[in-house]
């Protein structure tokens, strides 16, 4: 074979090898390239997915029926703003909420329009293919006589502890406090008429209610009403010294349990499903210059004193902090029927909360903000408003 | 000597040319040996890679359409049940919908409800064309004929699909006559469908 032959034998070689790898390379890109898009998007949308189904699931709406003005008021209850797509007016009629005046979008907390049990939509459909049966969890709470607590947002206290029940005539909290302080420990609240106080017995029918406190004189009273500034005054655990009335002051370090027996506040039934019980305590702690840690375990019971029976649980609390000093726990306590299997009578509820401060912390406040109860009949009458 | 000269070089020159034709030859043997099998690799690798490409750009299509539909009961009473279809993520997607019997033997698209007014339209569907899900692989109908799909319209897809508000769709349970179906969702790509959901309905 000649060497010109053989030389360009070789070129041939070395242009079908180019252009073999820049198709080999072409191909391995194209298809590697495919590879990665599919797998990033399918990885993309599962996230998506993902969030989406956590959003769902923060959607709450509660429907409440207030037996005075015979309405349904719709709450969003949930973590998140609900955007309405679809009202049931009846069970086999749909329209659009723009149709029909529904509010489109509940913000998270919100309460829209109150309806009355005849005009109340049969269900909503939320744009997170929520389902909402509006009509007959009202119906359900109308027949089952549940008194709804008026409270504007998600939870409000004022409505509750302030103006109407637990500052009822009615209204009988026995209270424990260890290790006993030095002086007499008094609950102490503040209300329109001024600084009231509650030390009550549940076997004297005198010491019901609250009172009006003489001594030491109002002008003389230096707690602060609302100690975290949520416009929603606190009942107080405080200690009568004769002159002078204070917040608790433990010692540091040490342990603190507070509990509280709301008496004969509820009563439970056989048509009794579920009831909850919501508490907010803040806490005001004084950290002695070191690190800021405490504690705090909430216990609810559900205690009929006739009968001896107590339904009793831990509380799911969250504690969050609204400057360095002040604590907030709040949370709730679920008794389904299903694991309770209650007994119908007349019940306590009672709310123990132990605080474990860090070596070098002391309490120098202890208040209770709000209970609340849901799914049971709360028996204790409420004051009219201005009360 | 002379003439053998001559003669001699004629020789030489034309054995020369010879080899000269017989080497231009076998590189164009070659070369048109080489584009041959070159062009056809090529061709063939291309063919292979954009096959490949379009199956992974539906298989990206459909599994966004798995992960995106959300399928859920809205109502249900004696003689109907009603379901919510949405997609979370808005896309502009066409989605279609069948009903067909648990045996996948039997259309019974005819029991399917749109009370929404002009968001799907009733479109004849060759079952060759539709693919439904097992087992995470798509197999096509044994159904013969066609079936009749509610396919979305663009208003459909606008004013839902695109908004994210639940399409409403329903069946009457009576149509059924006392037998179990499947409710099923299809997604519509490059004009074949295939299935994204689907719900087990007993009447």
């Amino acid at each position: 074979m000649s060497r010109a032959r053989r030389y360009r034998e070789g070129e041939a070689e070395i242009i079908g090898a180019i252009i073999a790898t820049g198709v080999m390379i072409l191909a391995i890109t194209a298809m590697f390239y495919s590879i990665v898009r599919l797998q990033q998007s399918t990885s993309d949308v599962y996230a998506k997915r993902i969030a989406f189904e956590s959003e769902r699931t923060l959607e709450k709406i509660s429907v409440n029926y207030d037996p005075n003005n015979n309405t349904c008021r719709i709450t969003n209850t949930g973590g998140i703003d609900i955007t309405v797509a679809r009202v049931w007016i009846t069970n086999t009629e749909f329209k659009d909420p723009s149709e029909v005046g529904f509010q489109q979008v509940i913000k998270r907390g919100e309460s829209i329009n109150s309806y009355t049990l005849d005009n109340a939509p049969v269900a909503i459909v939320t744009t997170r293919g929520n389902v909402f049966e509006i009509k007959s969890e009202c119906e359900k709470q109308a027949v089952t006589g549940i008194i709804y607590i008026g409270v504007p947002g998600l939870i409000s206290s004022q409505n509750i502890i302030g103006t109407t029940r637990l500052t009822s005539d009615k209204a009988c909290i026995e209270y424990n406090l260890t290790p006993f302080p030095d002086g007499v420990p008094v609950l102490v609240y503040k209300n329109d008429t001024g600084w009231i106080y509650h030390n009550c017995t549940h076997s004297d029918q005198t010491t019901y209610g609250w009172k009006i406190i003489t001594k030491p004189s109002q002008s003389n009273i230096n707690l602060t009403a609302d100690l975290d500034n949520s416009t929603v005054n606190e009942v107080i655990v405080a200690i009568n010294k004769t002159t002078q009335l204070s917040d608790i002051n433990s010692e540091k370090g040490d342990a603190l349990a507070l509990t509280l027996l709301f008496y004969n506040i509820t009563r439970l039934t056989n048509a009794t499903d579920t009831v909850t019980i919501f508490y907010k305590f803040v806490v005001q702690t004084s950290r002695g210059g070191q690190a800021h840690q405490a504690s705090y375990n909430p216990r609810v019971a559900l205690v009929s004193l006739d009968s001896n029976i107590v339904y009793a649980a831990p509380g799911a609390i969250s504690v969050s902090s609204s400057h360095d000093y002040i604590g907030v726990i709040s949370g709730y306590v679920v008794f389904p029927r299903y694991f309770y299997n209650f007994q119908p009578g007349c019940y306590s509820v009672e709310i123990t909360l132990v605080i474990n401060p860090g070596p070098s912390m002391e309490i120098t406040s202890l208040r209770l903000e709000y209970i609340a109860i849901t799914g049971a009949d709360i028996l204790w009458t409420p004051l009219p408003q201005s009360q | 000597m002379f003439i053998h000269l001559h003669r001699e070089g004629d020789l030489v020159a034309s054995v020369k040319n010879l080899r000269g034709q017989s080497d231009l030859m076998s590189v164009m043997i070659l070369i048109g040996a080489v584009l041959i099998i070159g062009v056809t690799f090529a061709g063939l690798t291309l063919a292979n890679v954009s096959n490949f490409t379009s199956a992974n750009q539906v298989k990206t299509i459909l599994g966004e359409d798995q992960s995106s539909i959300v399928l859920y009961v809205e109502r249900e009473n004696m003689t109907h049940i009603c379901f919510g279809v949405l997609r979370s993520i808005p896309d502009y997607r066409v989605y279609a919908f069948a009903l067909v019997s648990s045996d996948y033997k039997k259309d019974l698209s005819s029991a399917l409800i749109i009370p929404i007014p002009g968001v799907a339209v009733q479109t004849s569907f060759d079952a060759r064309r539709i693919h439904y899900l097992y087992q995470g692989e798509y197999y096509e109908f044994t159904f013969k004929g066609s079936i009749n799909v509610l396919a979305l319209t663009d208003k459909g897809v606008r004013d839902y699909i695109m908004q994210r508000k639940p399409i409403l769709v329903c069946i009457d349970k009576k149509i059924l006559g006392g037998t179990s179906a499947y409710f099923l969702v299809f997604s519509y790509i490059n004009n074949e469908l295939y299935e994204v959901r689907e719900w087990y309905v007993t009447s």
